[in-house]
């Protein structure tokens, strides 16, 4: 199988000019990402803040004033309704609030006493278990943050229950936590080079796989095949035209995301650029695959949005990890490369670690893009021969 | 609160009395009434749809595959609730102390003990490369300091990188050590005679046990003995005491599958007349623009109904979902709701000019639609402009009504805000894309 190189470059120029003729096609190449990059990257976040609280306040003393405000005090809660004909119940049932506090009457009095402990209600809407759990636990945060409060000598509540104060005891054990890689937890660290790699799978392998059906629709590839060009030099030329162009696609966003998102380079950036490099391959060769197989055009949109795009989406732990996954399809996750790119992009904007934590990813995207490029040319040759 | 009743009452007294009145009118003239719609022009329409319907092998794949498995794969593979997450663990103590304090871990299903270090540089190198998404130093001197009742210091290092799960992380850690510590202080004060007595003991685990542990639950706390001056705080989770996390995602997969199939579904119908060259036969029928759009919308809104019956056949079968709300409620708002996105994929056929078009289309218009509805992650965790934005996404208060139907059993009385406003979108939408199609022409 001999390589001939000026015939890969001049079907590199004949795929670059038939899709500059294409305007509307390129403007959605090199702008939609753009577009889809902000949307994804500023509106996927499961970190829960500012939760809609509603309390009923059966007490109305000082107390529970004092334990409203504490709820208040973090920013956790956002306090939508207060006082003592609260309806929780409905407002749960509505939707209105993500959790309802009920403190009973007797709250106050409760707490004074020695031989009693005050209880309070929370009921927690738990549509959404992730954030369910999170409210739970922020509560019981919140009530040990007023508990201690009211311990601690010389906080301004303690004389509310001064006849009672004992004097304290020491917490034992306290917790030190560090957050490494990202103190300030922010999402967008964590979401936008996950975005940024998402948003790179969907278009190369789009309008490869677009242009690789219309030579069949249009029955431009008997062309192909009455000429002396090999299978792997046809297959070389249009994915390097493509590959061209999600390059230049992965250039425009790395420049937005450092615009808008502020990621910056955490250190090493040769093995994202060696990565990029081959994951576009990777998914280049895949839309070429996928052109190849289908029928016409509209049914390779629907293939490439299957398995490019919501596969890359859900299986490469973009939202959630993909430990998550339970293990008897969790080998999706393997087949997938953007879970490796991922990694990758992470590793490059927060990270930092550089190649010893990568060189992995970089090995699993380089197998990656032979097996699609042996596939797609396999698929070629085959339909050289029905013809 | 008057004020809300005394709507659904007169909601739901039209709503019945409508109901009646149709019953009584289809009884009374039952013969009359099917022979006009069985002549009508409508009808006529009505059956060529269905039958081009069921001569499009593609569309009717497209209908029917994605809500069975895509819910079933979505429904499995995204899961909210945190697992096994890998701990990595550095213990200079040695001691019974700390081992007691590790135990910790074991209780909850959110952590995994991954590894035990010599030391801390091999636990921080582990944790650079990914390994490990916590690692806990205790100190030598940690079982010394409990003996004599000083303060100790745990470190617990988290990999930031995934923010979510590295607050989640820290939040059910500071959790189980705030557990532990009242467990301590409980337990000092009894052994010096102050404060609990036997009987706070008991009615504290009963309390306790009222609210019982579940195994999906990742932190069932158990912290045991209060002391006084103390808040009880007594959680209930409502709606779905088990915590599962699928039934978020398989309520909010459902609205954006029959958002995605009912856009794409029409968009197609229209587009094919156009690029067939028959939309202009249509129009020239002495058919109403009107009628001729609705006789489309009729057969897709009966394969979406269906689409939504599978879909909580799956939901029901393969994730025990609870189906707690009035099934003809859902149903109801859900024919209102296909009508929003039908008539969005109407509007994107008349401004292209071949199928491939309108698909490119619909997926720059799907893909904010969806993300913007709260159907896969919290709309609370968004950026306020983002929540600002999504008031105008009419996906987000078809998710709200699924979750509110099937999850919290709620009705008409709770959910009248989001039925309006879907109403609305309907009407206007509707409204446009028949006026757009009637214009595409000229």
């Amino acid at each position: 199988m001999a390589i001939r190189s000026k015939r890969i470059i001049a079907q590199i120029i004949k795929e670059l000019t038939q899709l500059g003729r294409d305007r509307l096609t390129l403007l959605m190449a090199l702008g939609l990402p753009l577009v889809l990059l902000l949307v994804f990257g500023f509106s996927t976040s499961l970190a829960v803040n500012r939760i809609n609280i509603a309390i009923q306040d059966l007490d109305s003393t000082r107390i529970s004033r004092e334990y409203i405000a504490t709820f208040e005090r973090t920013n956790k809660f956002k306090l939508v309704a207060q006082g003592s004909t609260v309806n929780v119940p409905r407002l749960l049932d509505t939707g209105q609030a993500a959790a309802g506090v009920i403190i009973p009457p007797e709250f106050a009095r409760d707490l004074r006493r020695p031989e009693r402990e005050a209880q309070v209600q929370v009921l927690v809407d738990g549509t959404d278990a992730n954030t369910a759990n999170l409210v739970r636990a922020y509560a019981r945060a919140t009530t040990n943050a007023f508990t201690e409060n009211l311990r601690s000598p010389g906080s301004s509540t303690t004389n509310l229950i001064a006849e009672n104060s004992r004097p304290s005891s020491a917490t034992p054990v306290t917790l030190q936590t560090r957050l490494w890689y990202n103190p300030g937890l922010e999402t967008l660290q964590y979401i936008g080079p996950g975005a940024l790699a998402i948003t790179v799978t969907l278009f190369p392998a789009l309008l490869a796989g677009l242009a690789t059906a219309k030579e069949r629709e249009q029955n431009t590839i008997t062309q192909i095949y009455a000429s002396s060009m090999t299978g792997a030099e046809y297959l070389l030329g249009k994915a390097a035209a493509f590959w061209l162009v999600g390059m230049a696609e992965v250039l425009f966003t790395n420049v937005e995301s450092w615009g808008f998102f502020g990621l910056w380079f955490a250190g090493d950036p040769i093995p994202l650029i060696i990565g990029s490099a081959l994951y576009i391959a990777c998914v280049v060769l895949w839309g070429i695959f996928m052109g190849a197989n289908a029928a016409t055009q509209s049914a390779v949109i629907q293939f490439v949005s299957l398995t490019a795009f919501l596969l890359s989406m859900q299986f490469s732990g973009y939202i959630y990890p993909i430990s998550n996954i339970p293990i008897y399809i969790r080998w999706i996750s393997a087949l997938v490369p953007a879970s490796y790119y991922i990694l990758l992009t992470r590793d490059a904007y927060v990270r930092g670690v550089g190649w010893i934590g990568v060189w992995s990813s970089i090995l699993a995207l380089a197998a990656l893009s032979s097996l699609f490029f042996f596939l797609a040319w396999r698929k070629l040759r085959k339909m050289q021969v029905e013809i | 609160m008057e004020f809300d009743t005394g709507i659904s009452r007169v909601v739901k007294l039209i709503f019945l009395s409508g109901m009646a009145q149709i019953a009584e009118d289809a009884g009374r003239n039952m013969r009359t009434f099917c022979d006009r719609i069985l002549g009508s022009r409508f009808w006529a329409l009505f059956r060529k749809e269905v039958s081009q319907i069921l001569h499009n092998r593609q569309l009717l794949i497209q209908i029917l595959i994605p809500p069975t498995l895509l819910l079933l794969l979505f429904g499995s593979a995204l899961n909210p609730t945190f697992k096994d997450l890998r701990v990595g663990i550095t213990d200079y103590s040695h001691s019974r102390a700390s081992r007691e304090f590790l135990e910790l871990l074991s209780q909850t299903s959110a952590f995994d003990i991954a590894q035990y270090y010599a030391n801390e540089q091999d636990m921080t190198a582990d944790l650079a490369k990914g390994n490990l998404t916590v690692g806990i130093t205790i100190p030598s001197e940690f079982d010394r300091d409990l003996a004599r009742q000083r303060p100790t210091q745990v470190q617990a290092l988290f990999d930031a990188v995934d923010a979510n799960t590295a607050s989640i992380a820290s939040g059910y850690l500071s959790q189980l050590v705030g557990d532990y510590n009242s467990r301590r202080l409980a337990s000092n004060q009894r052994h010096q005679g102050t404060g609990i007595t036997a009987t706070n003991g008991i009615s504290s685990t009963t309390n306790n046990s009222s609210n019982p542990s579940n195994p999906s639950n990742p932190i069932s706390g158990a912290n045991a003995t209060l002391q006084r001056n103390q808040v009880q705080l007594v959680a209930t989770i409502l709606y779905n005491p088990g915590l599962e996390g699928s039934w978020f995602i398989v309520t909010g997969t459902t609205g954006i599958l029959l958002t995605t199939i009912g856009l794409q579904a029409a968009a197609s119908l229209v587009v094919r007349e156009k690029e067939a060259g028959t939309i202009e036969q249509l129009l020239m029928t002495p058919a109403s623009n009107t009628e001729v759009i609705l006789a489309k919308i009729a057969p897709l809104l009966v394969l979406l109904t269906f689409d939504a019956a599978i879909a909580l056949m799956v939901g029901k079968i393969a994730f025990s979902l609870p189906i707690r709300g009035n099934l003809l409620v859902f149903f109801s708002i859900s024919v209102l709701y296909f009508l929003v996105g039908i008539s969005i994929g109407i509007m994107i056929a008349c401004y292209v000019k071949s199928e491939q078009q309108a698909q490119l289309i619909s997926f720059f218009i799907s893909p904010p639609i969806i993300l913007l509805s709260g159907g896969s992650s919290p709309i609370s965790s968004m950026p306020t402009y983002m929540q600002w934005l999504s008031y105008c996404d009419p996906l987000r208060y078809y998710i709200e009504v699924c979750r509110g139907v099937i999850l919290k059993g709620v009705g008409f009385a709770e959910l009248w805000s989001q039925v309006l406003i879907l109403l609305v979108f309907a009407i206007v939408l509707l409204a446009l894309s028949i006026r757009r199609f009637r214009n595409q022409l000229t």
